[in-house]
């Protein structure tokens, strides 16, 4: 079979530059755990989660061996041609980048899909290896494979591994540095084999063998159609269509069918040939559990089960406890008075000491919410949602929640951002590209950015309605829900176009490893540090500066009508609320203080939290959005959202009180 | 969804196929179903969740047992009780790219399947991998009972 295979030359037009001695590309199907082969790599804090859509971003980081070598973490792909968006970019990874070499993490439980997978990979022109991972679970399953048998048929390096615990990752590399170029597996039928000779003939040359772009192409794929189009010229073009016109018209069915269900029928045979099932043990108590986590009532029961421990952790010990120590024993007890008192000392009473320790300071504002208010809350977050997520139990949650998705024009698959949104709303954006349609994901981002609290906020949120009442938590909950649920159930009948149906693997459930959660706490809470921390002593700055020249004075002047007149808040709170455009929670840590004072009544808190919670959450998710949707549809968002939180807060003012509550 | 008879001219006819204001801008949730031989509207009671319980309650068991047996012939992977072993039959009612998935994912003609659950969505277990799908697409998969059933 030929090949005009060039390894060498960068691609002219796009790709992802910076390739060093050499890229190697970790290439797999959704949750077999590639990320936590790259971290083991790379030494990378990537993430590592237990459900498809966290690998959404194509990362890379140069290897701990090799450090000339670039190691490309790549979204998941089932097969191609590439459906979702997170499948095409995978695909552009093949299409557009020099490889030196291909390193395949397959799940050993899953064999047949595996090498369905690998039959593409062979084809590509580059050096692959082979990780079989996850080789505990399929031992307990009582699967049995021939590793060597496997690397004898397939013609290139096998190694089993246990990413998770480091098991077989220098085999990999070892692996990587003899790996060669293999030879293509899968024969198609004579006519398909015509004419993929017949364009391979045709495609220019390129980082993919032209085996594989001709194959992929006779598939459909759109990056490889994409990818063509760019570099063909039209004649050129018209007669690669003749050619597939031509094989297409021998066959009743499309040939992507043909072309799939021969690769099929190879996973199929070489699976039977190289492992056997000698019936194990099964996952016991996790499978059951998993069971019971998907049950119409059971299900629930387990998830009020879930919420109240998270509640308990993070709302409680976090937002409670550890901010009660932080904020009111470290730094409002020793730390502000005393950084005041030297300031005071060296600067006397000059501006720089409004600037740091005054009502608005760097310090006394911006630092003291982000480390004494917000970093407690969202340590013991990220450790509890970790725990959901390696536990595999948010992909459970998305089938427990799935008809209210629909009622939103979603599907139960969304579960998977709005619960992330719950961490963070800005990566949560960058996670909706794992929803199916373009029109899914603009609604989802649009709930996202009007009703999902991040933890921060909502730890602050939790804990000032904590102390108004129980009741006042409930109201909250109620309004900002049904704002959800109205805004999608609208939106999805004014949006064209209909919600994709569910369809979803669920891993076994499992308890987390706890280095691995360590280390992704850890991320995120450096995340959290570089981009938060700025944003938080910028927006302090900004108000420190607004109050100096007077603006602020005259925003409060401004806003007074909707502030004071339809929210009915004290004017102090407008402040919070220009903070709150640089983060909801940044505002809402304004109005903590400002109820600390006792400078709110219940029904002011109430109704502040409620507005606060409809804002769009912060400046860094408004510049997510541009990038994933565009300048036009983010004006639209925000165009829709701040008026809406605004009437939405003053309509449940008048509502409360024309029902007596806070009168 | 079972297919109805039109209560006007006695018709067969999927209701999923044939809703009725199609040209209604809230026309994609809407429960009525247009006779496509006589235009008649009505409303399909196997799509309402209310005259499931009303006719669970009144005319229990009896009518239950006959909706399944009709499903049961029809073959459909939504009308399989849980616990039950079944080889799938045909996929080629799905849409195309959901088929392609499914069959990457080890869900392929003559397969043998275990159906886990039926609610909120249905699940199967599919050799080692287990899989959430949606009624509306478990529904276009024909399936077979397995050896044992």
């Amino acid at each position: 079979m030929a090949s005009c295979h060039t390894t060498s030359e960068p691609d002219p037009i796009g790709g992802l530059g910076g390739a060093g001695s050499g890229l190697l590309a970790l290439i797999g199907q959704p949750n077999v755990g590639k990320s936590a082969l790259f971290k083991r790599l790379t030494g990378s804090l990537a993430e590592i989660a237990n459900y498809p859509g966290t690998t959404v971003e194509v990362h890379r980081a140069p290897s701990r061996t090799d450090p000339d070598l670039m190691v490309i973490d790549t979204p998941g792909l089932v097969s191609l041609p590439s459906i979702s968006e997170d499948e095409r970019v995978t695909a552009q990874v093949l299409l557009r980048e020099p490889l030196r070499a291909i390193v395949q993490v397959g799940d050993s439980k899953h064999l047949r899909r595996t090498l369905f997978l690998t039959s593409y990979l062979l084809e590509m022109g580059s050096p692959v290896v082979l990780a079989l991972n996850m080789t505990d679970e399929a031992e307990t399953l009582g699967l049995e494979v021939d590793y060597a048998a496997l690397e004898h048929w397939l013609g290139v390096p096998v190694v089993p591994t246990q990413a998770v615990r480091g098991e077989g990752v220098s085999d990999v590399v070892a692996a990587v540095n003899k790996a060669r170029s293999p030879v293509p597996k899968v024969v198609y039928p004579p006519v398909v084999e015509k004419a993929v000779a017949d364009l391979a003939g045709l495609v220019p040359p390129g980082p993919m063998a032209a085996r594989a772009l001709a194959v992929l192409w006779l598939s459909q794929d759109a990056a490889a159609d994409e990818w063509l189009r760019q570099r063909l010229p039209s004649e050129q073009m018209a007669r690669m269509l003749e050619i597939r016109a031509e094989a297409q018209g021998v066959y009743a069915e499309p040939l992507e069918d043909i072309i799939l269900h021969a690769r099929l029928a190879f996973a199929e045979r070489l699976t039977g040939v190289v492992s056997r099932d000698t019936g194990g043990s099964g996952f016991g108590l996790g499978e059951r559990l998993g069971r019971y986590a998907i049950h119409p009532i059971w299900g629930l029961a387990i998830l009020a089960l879930v919420m109240l421990g998270m509640f308990g952790f993070v709302g409680v010990f976090g937002a409670g406890t550890l901010v009660g120590w932080l904020e009111g024993g470290l730094f409002g007890g020793l730390i502000n008075p005393w950084l005041g008192g030297l300031l005071q000392s060296i600067f006397g009473s000059s501006w720089i000491i409004d600037l740091l320790v005054g009502p608005y300071g760097l310090w006394t504002m911006g630092m003291t919410y982000a480390v004494a208010l917000i970093l407690p809350i969202v340590t013991t977050f990220f450790l509890a949602f970790g725990v959901l997520e390696d536990s595999g139990y948010v992909p459970r949650l998305s089938v427990l929640t799935n008809r209210w998705f629909e009622r939103m024009g979603l599907n139960g698959k969304a579960v998977l951002p709005m619960v992330l949104g719950l961490g963070c709303v800005t990566m949560a954006t960058l996670t909706t590209r794992i929803l199916e349609t373009r029109r899914e994901r603009t609604l989802a981002i649009l709930l996202l950015a009007l009703a999902v609290p991040c933890s921060a906020q909502l730890g602050v949120v939790m804990g000032m309605l904590a102390a108004v009442s129980a009741g006042a938590v409930a109201v909250w909950g109620l309004v900002v829900l049904g704002v959800m649920l109205a805004v999608g159930w609208l939106s999805s009948r004014l949006m064209p176009g209909s919600p994709s149906p569910l369809m979803l693997e669920l891993p076994p459930l499992r308890l987390p490893e706890w280095r691995l959660l360590l280390a992704k706490t850890a991320a995120r809470l450096e995340w959290y540090a570089r981009e938060v921390v700025p944003l938080f002593l910028l927006g302090s700055l900004a108000v420190f500066l607004l109050d100096r020249t007077g603006v602020l004075e005259s925003i409060v002047r401004a806003g007074r009508p909707v502030v004071e007149g339809w929210l009915g808040l004290p004017p102090q709170a407008t402040t919070a609320l220009v903070l709150g455009f640089f983060r909801r929670d940044f505002g809402a840590a304004g109005l903590y203080a400002l109820q600390a004072q006792g400078l709110m009544s219940p029904l002011q808190v109430l109704v502040a939290m409620v507005t606060i919670t409809l804002f769009v959450p912060c400046v860094a998710s408004v510049l997510m959005i541009v990038k994933e949707r565009g300048w036009r549809t983010t004006v639209a968002l925000l165009a829709f959202i701040f008026p809406l939180a605004i009437a939405v807060g003053g309509g449940l003012r008048v509502i409360l009180l024309s029902l007596g509550w806070g009168a | 969804m079972a297919d109805m008879d039109c209560p006007m001219c006695g018709t067969r006819y999927d209701p999923m196929d044939n809703p009725a204001c199609g040209t209604c801008p809230l026309g994609s949730g809407c429960r009525l179903a247009c006779c496509p031989a006589c235009g008649y509207t009505t409303v399909d009671p196997a799509g309402s969740k209310l005259a499931g319980w009303m006719s669970r309650a009144i005319g229990g068991r009896r009518r239950r047992k006959h909706h399944r047996h009709a499903r049961a012939i029809r073959g459909d992977l939504r009308a399989v009780q849980p616990g039950r072993r079944v080889r799938v039959l045909n996929l080629a009612r799905l849409p195309q790219g959901k088929r392609r998935r499914l069959e990457a994912l080890g869900l392929a003609v003559g397969e043998m399947i275990e159906v886990l659950a039926q609610a909120p969505v249905t699940v199967v277990q599919a050799g080692h991998a287990q899989l959430a799908l949606a009624g509306e697409l478990s529904s276009l998969i024909d399936v077979e009972p397995g050896p044992e059933e």
